[in-house]
Order: C-alpha cells, then sequence, then structure tokens
C-alpha cells in the first residue's frame, strides 16, 4: 500500500484517479492547487506525488522543488502526468522528476507506475 | 491562392476529423446516458457517481469539440449564419438555464433585463446563444457571491448592447492581453469542470464578428467584471 499525493486541478480526474488507487488498496490525499500541496505534502508524507503541471496560480513546478528541499520527504517519488511534457523542457525541475508521464495515462499504466515507485523506494 | 487551397483543405480536414470523434463520442455519450438511467440494472451510489462523471465528461467532450470547430470554421468565414426575429429577454431568461444550478449553489443571484418596449432582435438565435452563454459561463465559474446581472440595451436604428456583469473578482491585469486567444489559461481557473475548454471567450468574440459584431471588456476590477456584447440592428424578418 502507498500514500499517494494527487496534486491535479481538474476535479473529475482527481475523482478517477481517486477511485482507481483506492480500489487498489492505496491510502489517497489530493488537492487542486499547487500552494495547497505545500502543507499537505509535509502532514501526509506521500510515497509517491501524481503532479499535473499546468495549475492555477503557481506551476506544478514550484511543487518539485518544494518537495526536494525538504529533507523527509528525500524519498518521495515524483511522477508528473501532464497534457504538455514540454513545459518541463529546460527547467531545471525536471532533473528532479522520477517520470514525466503524458494525459491521458491508463488505469494499467498508472498502477504499473506506482507498483515501480514502491518497488524501488524499498 | 495558396492559402485559399490550405483553408479549404484544413477545413476540410477539420470536418472529417469532427465526424470521426463524434462516432465514439456517441457511443460515450449513448452508454453513460444508459448507465445514469439505470439501463443495465440499478447503480450502487459509488458506481452512479463514476457514471454520472463518465456521462458529464462525455459531454464536456463533446463541447469541446464543438467549439473547436466552431472556432476555426468562424475564423475561416466557413459558418452559416440564419437571421430569424425573436424576443431577446425570453433567449436570456432560457440561454442561462445550464448555469442556475451552480449559481443556487453559490447563492448567486441572476438578474436579467431588457429596455422597456425593446422590438424582437433579428440575429443568428444560435450563434448569438452560445456568445451569451460563453460569456455566462465565464462570469458563474470566476464569481462566488453577490449577482450576475444581463442586460439587453436597444438603441432604435443603430445596434443592441448586451451587457454581462458580475461580483467576481475580476481578471488579473497580467491575464488581459491573453484574454480572448485560444486556449489561454490565466492565472484564475474554475474549480468546477464546465462546458468547453479554454476557448469561452474567443469563440464569443469570433462569433460576434461573424455576426459584424463585438465582445467588449469594458471593465474589470475586484469587485467584478463587466463584458459587453454589441451588435448592429439588422432589418426585421418575417422569418
Amino acid at each position: 500500500m502507498a500514500k499517494i499525493l494527487i496534486v491535479e486541478d481538474d476535479a473529475d480526474l482527481v475523482e478517477t484517479y481517486t477511485d482507481l488507487l483506492e480500489i487498489n488498496h492505496h491510502s489517497v490525499s489530493s488537492v487542486t492547487r499547487a500552494v495547497d500541496a505545500f502543507g499537505l505534502v509535509t502532514r501526509f508524507k506521500p510515497h509517491i506525488v501524481l503532479l499535473d503541471l499546468n495549475l492555477a496560480g503557481y506551476s506544478g513546478a514550484i511543487v518539485i522543488s518544494m518537495i526536494r528541499n525538504y529533507p523527509l520527504l528525500k524519498q518521495t517519488k515524483i511522477v508528473v502526468i501532464t497534457g504538455h511534457p514540454e513545459m518541463l523542457r529546460g527547467d531545471p525541475n525536471a532533473a528532479h522528476v522520477d517520470l514525466i508521464l503524458s494525459k491521458p495515462i491508463s488505469n494499467e499504466r498508472l498502477l504499473s507506475v506506482v507498483d515501480e515507485c514502491l518497488a524501488s523506494a524499498s | 491562392m495558396a492559402n485559399s487551397e490550405i483553408t479549404s483543405d484544413f477545413i476540410h480536414l477539420l470536418r472529417k476529423f469532427g465526424h470521426d470523434m463524434r462516432v465514439p463520442l456517441n457511443t460515450l455519450i449513448s452508454t453513460s446516458d444508459m448507465l445514469v438511467q439505470g439501463a443495465y440494472d440499478a447503480l450502487t451510489p459509488k458506481q452512479e457517481k463514476a457514471a454520472t462523471r463518465l456521462q458529464r465528461n462525455s459531454y464536456r467532450l463533446l463541447a469541446i469539440l464543438d467549439d473547436f470547430v466552431t472556432y476555426i470554421k468562424a475564423s475561416e468565414g466557413e459558418l452559416d449564419i440564419s437571421l430569424k426575429s425573436f424576443d431577446i429577454k425570453e433567449k436570456l431568461e432560457s440561454w442561462a438555464t445550464p448555469m442556475k444550478p451552480i449559481l443556487d449553489s453559490k447563492n448567486i443571484s441572476l438578474i436579467i433585463e431588457t429596455t422597456e418596449s425593446a422590438p424582437m432582435i433579428v440575429s443568428d438565435e444560435n450563434l448569438l446563444k452560445r456568445i451569451i452563454q460563453a460569456l455566462l459561463w465565464n462570469a458563474t465559474s470566476f464569481t462566488e457571491s453577490g449577482e450576475i446581472w444581463v442586460s439587453a440595451e436597444y438603441f432604435p436604428d443603430s445596434k443592441w448592447l448586451i451587457h454581462i456583469k458580475d461580483t467576481g473578482t475580476g481578471i488579473p491585469s497580467q491575464d488581459l492581453p491573453h484574454l480572448f486567444e485560444p486556449f489561454w489559461r490565466g492565472e484564475a481557473r474554475p474549480q468546477v469542470p464546465t462546458a468547453g475548454a479554454g476557448l469561452g471567450l474567443p469563440l464569443a468574440r469570433v462569433l460576434a464578428q461573424v455576426l459584424k459584431g463585438e465582445v467588449k471588456l469594458e471593465k474589470t476590477s475586484s469587485s467584478g467584471t463587466h463584458f459587453c456584447v454589441e451588435l448592429a440592428v439588422q432589418p426585421q424578418t418575417n422569418l
């Protein structure tokens, strides 16, 4: 079982990911704005963050640097799931991401990515 | 010459694209409608929630596709106009109906007014509906309390002005230059899924131009936003 934080501004997509992950026995928290991720990520201490980039206000990229600058979250895997993977091109934050996936992502792929992240962390 | 060839090819491609997208979308919409209506047996509350999400996003995809194809066709002068006379107040009330559940949930009052003794408006009902609904969705999405005020003003033998004013938080100044750019996503975003995508305001503007009119941002501040649709008065028709 993994603790997974979803940072995604489409409420329906958050519900869909949450249903899929919870049905597969993972523990899920979610926020729709990058600014709300700051407090939650330090309390929830997720194993994996599923991160959208094109968010309202602050870009999802700011969440990457925040997690990587927080020592207690050193082991947290960051998986970017975006419709615009080119947004990270040339961004130094790209080097701190474990995986970049393009939307849409199949259920099978998402679950296997979660399994791979858990396996590589243990 | 080269441009018109490219345009013609592009429009043809878009029509094919639109048609090919509509076929699987039709299956998605019909199947999700039947699921929600219980045609495949009663659903558990969790299943019903998931089916409703599927249904909502099927219609959302259709709205995005429709907006996209309409935007391209309007930009290329490929959109047919069908003028007829109708009562603008009655239509404004009807066009605002889809927003009412969200307005009610936010406790936002909707006020619709027209100039007294205004004649029937002559316009393309479908295109004007899409313009007004795009502006209404925009106002609904970015207003958290207060009111949305829609008014149609008639200036004899000259023009119609349709105002949409809200008491939302206004548009950030850095977003203003991009307001009518297709698919521009600004600082402020709606937190609830609405019909369409990032084409609302650009589509409203290009459709108003098809009707020989204009959509203008009159004012925006921290206490609200005011858009105005200006349409030239067309000769009365018997249609």
